[in-house]
Parts: C-alpha cells; sequence; structure tokens
C-alpha cells in the first residue's frame, strides 16, 4: 500500500487553546477516510492545515513524500470543497470547473474545455456548462464544487463538512454520489462530519476527534462494534453504560461484573481480551444488540429490568428499562409480525452475546 | 373600503392588497419629491426655452454651445468629475480592502475616523483645505521650513486644490459601498481559489475584484454624480480659472439675474447626468452586476 498523506505530530494552538493536539496519521491511495467528532473538537482546524489554510504550529504534513508544511496553498495542489459550495458566483459551471486547470496554465484551451465536458458528464450535469451557480439546487452546486476540486486530479481532496447544508433525503443521494466519484477516480480523500450516519456509510476508515485528539482510528464496524472508549461508544450511536465492578474468576477471561446498585446484580462476562480487574468499570452494550428475553441458543450474559417506557418507531421498538430499579438500559427490537409490544411495569430477561459487549 | 375596514375591524387589515402598503410606504418620499424637486424643476425647466416676452426660443441653449467660455466649462466640469471618481476608486478600494480584512473592532474603529469626517460639515471642511492650502497655509510654510520649496506656491485656486477638496468630501461614500459588498463575500471564496491553485494576486483579481463590482459600481455612481454637481468646494477653493458648471448657473442666476440662461445650463447639466446614468445602467446594469450574485 503506498501512503499518500501524512500527518506527523500535528499541533495547532490558538494562544493557550490546543485546537489540534498532536495529530499522526497515514493515509493510502484511494482511502476515503473520515474525520468525525462534536464542533470544536479539531477536525476542520486540521483539515485546513493540510489545505495549508491554517499553518500549523507543530508537526509535518507529507504529500507523496514530500514536506508540503511549509507551501502555501496554490503549491500544494490538493482540491478542497466547502461546505457552503464556495463555487465562484460570477463564472458559469464551465469557467468554475476550469478554474484550477486555468490556475495552472498547463493546458491548452481545447484540453481544458475537453476536461470539463468529462467532469460534467461523470457528475451527471452534462448540458450544464453555460448555467450559472445560482441557477442550480443545493444538490448540483455540490457536485459542481466536487468537480472542480477534482477536475485537476489532485494526490487528496479535501472535503469540509459538504452535505451540510442539504436536507436528509438529498444527503444520502449525495453521500453516494460523492463515493461513486471518488471512486471512480480513485482520489484519497479527508472527509469531515459531525453526522455520524454519514461517517459510517461513506468511509474506509474513521478518526473520531475529541479536544484536538483522536479518540479512535478504524474501520467504521470496529469503531462501532469495539469503541476504545466512552466518549467514542457515547458519540457513535446509542450506547448503554452500566457502572460496574469487575472481578476476574480463577479460569482464563472470566469475569464477574457485580452492578454498583443496592440490589448488586451480578453478571457473568467472558472477555476475548484480558482485562484488569476494575473496581470502576462500565459496562457496553449497543442496545440493538441487547435481545428480550433470551433463548439457551444466545450465550453470555442474564440480568433483569423492568420496563418503564416503550416507543414503537416503525421499523423497531424502543424500550427503555430499569436494571436494579436504578440504571436505565435501553434496549431496540426490530418489529416483526409475531412479536407485540411488550407492557410498560413488566420484568423481563436480557441478553446479549458476549462478543458484543465490553468494560470501558 | 374604508368603512369596511372599520365595520370589520383589525381581521381584515391583512386583506389589504400589497400594492396598498407599498403605495402607502412611499407615499412620504413621494410628497417630498413631488413639491421640494419635480415643482421647482417643472417651474424651471420652460425658462430654459422660454424668453421674457413667452416665445419659444432656442437662444439659450444655442449660446451654451457656441461660446467657447461654456464649453471650456463643460468639459472642465466633466473632466474633474471623472477625475475625482478615478482618485477617490483609487484611494477608496484599498481602504475598504482593509478594512473588510482587518479585525472588526480596530475596522470599527477606523470606519469611525473615516465617519467622523464624513459628519463633520462640508463648509468646515472646505475651510479647512483653505487654511491649509493658502499661501500663507500650513502647507507651504511647512514645504519651505524643510526646505522642498524655497517660496510659497499658489495651491488654492487651481484645479488640484478641488480634487483635493472634493476627494476628501467624497471619499466616504465610495469606500461604505465597496467596503460592505466586501465585507459581505464569503471568505471561503478566496479560500477556495488559492487551493485550486491561484496565487494571493489572482485570487484577488479573478475572485475579490469582480465580486465587488457591485460596491464599485455604486462609489463610482454615488461619487461621480455628486462631482457633477458639486458647488461649495469648487467655488472655494477653485478660482475664475477653474470654474465648474455648477459656479456658471449660480452666476447666471444670481449675479446677472439672468433666469432663462441659468435654468438651460442646469437642464444641460440634468441632461449630462441622466445621459451617464444611462449609460452606466447598460454597461454595469443592476441585473448585470447581480448576475449569479442573488
Amino acid at each position: 500500500m503506498c501512503v499518500v498523506l501524512q500527518l506527523i505530530h500535528l499541533v495547532k494552538t490558538y494562544q493557550s487553546f490546543r485546537a489540534v493536539d498532536d495529530i499522526s496519521l497515514d493515509l493510502t491511495k484511494g482511502e476515503f477516510l473520515t474525520l468525525l467528532g462534536p464542533s470544536g473538537s479539531g477536525k476542520t482546524t486540521t483539515l485546513k492545515m493540510v489545505a495549508g489554510l491554517e499553518i500549523p504550529s507543530e508537526g509535518e504534513i507529507y504529500v507523496n513524500g514530500e514536506n508540503i508544511t511549509p507551501l502555501p496553498p496554490n503549491k500544494r495542489g490538493l482540491g478542497m470543497v466547502f461546505q457552503n459550495y464556495a463555487l465562484f458566483p460570477h463564472m458559469t459551471v464551465k469557467e468554475n470547473i476550469a478554474f484550477p486547470l486555468k490556475m495552472k496554465r498547463a493546458h491548452k484551451k481545447e484540453e481544458i474545455a475537453a476536461k470539463v465536458d468529462e467532469m460534467l458528464e461523470l457528475i451527471r450535469l452534462d448540458g450544464y456548462q453555460e448555467r450559472y451557480p445560482s441557477q442550480l439546487s443545493g444538490g448540483q452546486q455540490q457536485r459542481i464544487a466536487l468537480a472542480r476540486a477534482m477536475v485537476f486530479h489532485p494526490p487528496i481532496v479535501l472535503m469540509d463538512e459538504p452535505l451540510g447544508a442539504l436536507d436528509k433525503k438529498l444527503r444520502a443521494v449525495m453521500q453516494f454520489e460523492i463515493k461513486r466519484i471518488q471512486k471512480k477516480m480513485n482520489i484519497t480523500t479527508i472527509y469531515v462530519t459531525h453526522d455520524q450516519e454519514e461517517a459510517l456509510t461513506m468511509s474506509d476508515r474513521i478518526a473520531i476527534m475529541n479536544n484536538g485528539k483522536i479518540e479512535q482510528l478504524g474501520s467504521p464496524k470496529e469503531i462501532y462494534e469495539h469503541p476504545a472508549n466512552a466518549f467514542v461508544a457515547d458519540f457513535i450511536g446509542e450506547s448503554n453504560f452500566l457502572p460496574v465492578e469487575a472481578k476476574r474468576r480463577a479460569d482464563g477471561g472470566q469475569y464477574l461484573l457485580t452492578v454498583k446498585s443496592q440490589i448488586a446484580s451480578v453478571i457473568p462476562f467472558k472477555s476475548s481480551s484480558d482485562l484488569p480487574q476494575m473496581a470502576d468499570a462500565k459496562l457496553f452494550v449497543r442496545p440493538e444488540k441487547t435481545i428480550i428475553n433470551p433463548g439457551a441458543e444466545i450465550g453470555g450474559a442474564r440480568v433483569t429490568g423492568r420496563i418503564t417506557d416503550a416507543v414503537y418507531l416503525g421499523e423497531m421498538i424502543r424500550y427503555v428499562l430499569r436494571i436494579d430499579e436504578q440504571f436505565e438500559f435501553i434496549v431496540k427490537q426490530q418489529t416483526s409480525d409475531s412479536n407485540e409490544t411488550l407492557p410498560v411495569g413488566s420484568t423481563v430477561a436480557l441478553g446479549w452475546p458476549d462478543e458484543c459487549a465490553c468494560l470501558l | 373600503m374604508g368603512s369596511e375596514l372599520r365595520t370589520n375591524g383589525i381581521s381584515h387589515r391583512a386583506l389589504r392588497k400589497p400594492w396598498q402598503s407599498a403605495a402607502l410606504m412611499i407615499l412620504p418620499a413621494l410628497a417630498l419629491l413631488l413639491i421640494f424637486y419635480f415643482y421647482p424643476i417643472l417651474r424651471l425647466m420652460p425658462k430654459s426655452f422660454i424668453d421674457s416676452d413667452g416665445n419659444v426660443t432656442g437662444e439659450f441653449f444655442a449660446r451654451i454651445f457656441t461660446n467657447e467660455l461654456y464649453i471650456e466649462t463643460l468639459l472642465r466640469t466633466l473632466k474633474i468629475a471623472l477625475l475625482a471618481t478615478a482618485i477617490n476608486l483609487l484611494a477608496g478600494y484599498p481602504t475598504a480592502y482593509l478594512l473588510s480584512r482587518i479585525r472588526q473592532r480596530t475596522a470599527n474603529l477606523l470606519m469611525g475616523v473615516i465617519l467622523l469626517s464624513f459628519w463633520t460639515s462640508l463648509l468646515v471642511r472646505t475651510y479647512s483645505w483653505m487654511v491649509i492650502l493658502q499661501r500663507t497655509g500650513i502647507l507651504n510654510k511647512t514645504l519651505v521650513a524643510i526646505g522642498i520649496l524655497n517660496e510659497p506656491r499658489t495651491f488654492m485656486y487651481t484645479e488640484a486644490a478641488i480634487l483635493i477638496g472634493m476627494t476628501n468630501i467624497l471619499l466616504p461614500y465610495m469606500i461604505l459601498p465597496i467596503y460592505s459588498v466586501l465585507k459581505g463575500l464569503d471568505p471561503n471564496l478566496k479560500f477556495a481559489a488559492r487551493s485550486l491553485g491561484a496565487t494571493g494576486a489572482e485570487a484577488f483579481f479573478k475572485v475579490t475584484l469582480p465580486l465587488s463590482a457591485p460596491g464599485v459600481a455604486s462609489g463610482v455612481l454615488l461619487v461621480f454624480i455628486q462631482s457633477l454637481g458639486f458647488y461649495i468646494t469648487p467655488l472655494l477653493l477653485g478660482g475664475p480659472e477653474t470654474m465648474m458648471i455648477t459656479g456658471l448657473i449660480d452666476k447666471q442666476m444670481f449675479t446677472y439675474l439672468n433666469w432663462n440662461f441659468g435654468s438651460a445650463i442646469g437642464m444641460v447639466l440634468l441632461l449630462i447626468t441622466v445621459i451617464f446614468l444611462m449609460g452606466f445602467e447598460k454597461l454595469f446594469g443592476v441585473d448585470k452586476l447581480s448576475k449569479g450574485l442573488m
């Protein structure tokens, strides 16, 4: 695998505030990496440093082995897509897409026109050459911005919340479009978003950012199913965190978890990895991995809870339960013909496969 | 209709047609214009082609365009107005650009300084320039003291003096519209241009400058039209050699009491202004400038 982009110990400070705090990353050719995090987590600042629109306080950025840290943005040759598209309103679609080619001064007129037409065909907006950005819909404008950032085949395209301004339905369409174009041109991409669903659907890898640091870097599946810490688990999807005390049993990998409540229910737990003794741990389980009244074929833990609320959401029912009458626990159950909503107030057994839970 | 409104109470107010409220809203301005602008013009206009015996005549207009002195005054007025506009643009654009880029607090402070001179009486500012530019004024004294000049020079009563005064007075009219357009530009546009390979200068000339054209157009229009009809400043800072069209009108009407000829010159000035406005509209018309910007 050839490494296209390398961030080495990147730091950005504003006075005493560390907006980006020691970030290191490698991107391979054609990879789609998402920086995901709440606002103020440093993801956009990181992107702007790569683009050359912010100067790093410390650290270095390499593109294809070349140190680009001291270069101004126009010498870096990277494509960038902005949240509000940043299309030049006084130029037609054709002129917008041709802009980076003209700036390079390396292409003939006919060559530029051919490349622009090719891009427009790729983004399925052929025939819109002479329109102005204001005459296009939000989705069309974003596709033009995409074409403009990719027409000169940059080694890396940077996207700063490109779908933030679109409505939910269009966003889904555009997610697919961006992936299609990115794959077709095999362009290495860094994508910034605060939308976890977007990150999960589009990315090869996700870097979860918080307070200027990367909390976890991994594939969407890794991050969703094996979050490295409580922040990641809480940020991506809905999670249950049950405060427990973990004690190792004599036989390897087996633990006994005591719920930190008056009732102090005990949950057996089998971990694939070796854990230290933890007096103050949190048991993490996804609501949709939890099964109500599990059969014997589901191994792993059992705990009882009392249903305090049930909401029918169409494709699923969302139950809110209390474990040991103290800790809230959420379970999502797929709706099917056979099951009916369980009555509020009833006490049920809960279970989940051991590999779906972990201690944080 | 009025009684209907009253009998049915407030609910019917919402049913008032849009053009009715629009008409109501422009009514005060319209009344003001009709009374203080159109009425005097309508009274004055006939004088330019009707002589004291009540006969229609082209004599007054003919006099303007046959007398070398009057033609010269017309051309000088145009020249000074164009020069004043150009100087204002060259001085105003960089100022507006700077203001749009620095921190908001500093920008507000500098804007305060600019507006301070804007709010000072035009007469006071013109007299200040007389104090500075006259033979025994600050400028001459300083230049002689530091040895650049051997003896005081005449700055007053020249076209240069008029231009200096006019620039000082009209500059805010150039800066404000350009500043407001530049301030409203999405900073990402510049970033986008830079990231797509444009140097700082290219980003400015290809993106920022064309997008600030509406501000430039209104600034140029405001300054040029005002320059054409500038009265006090050219009168006080200039001399007989640098008379502008407004000075000519003033002289004809109040010195020679020749209202017919004075109003004919006034009509010519109005005509020139309208021609320029129309030409401007054709070249940089509202629809052309706003194309793609909305």
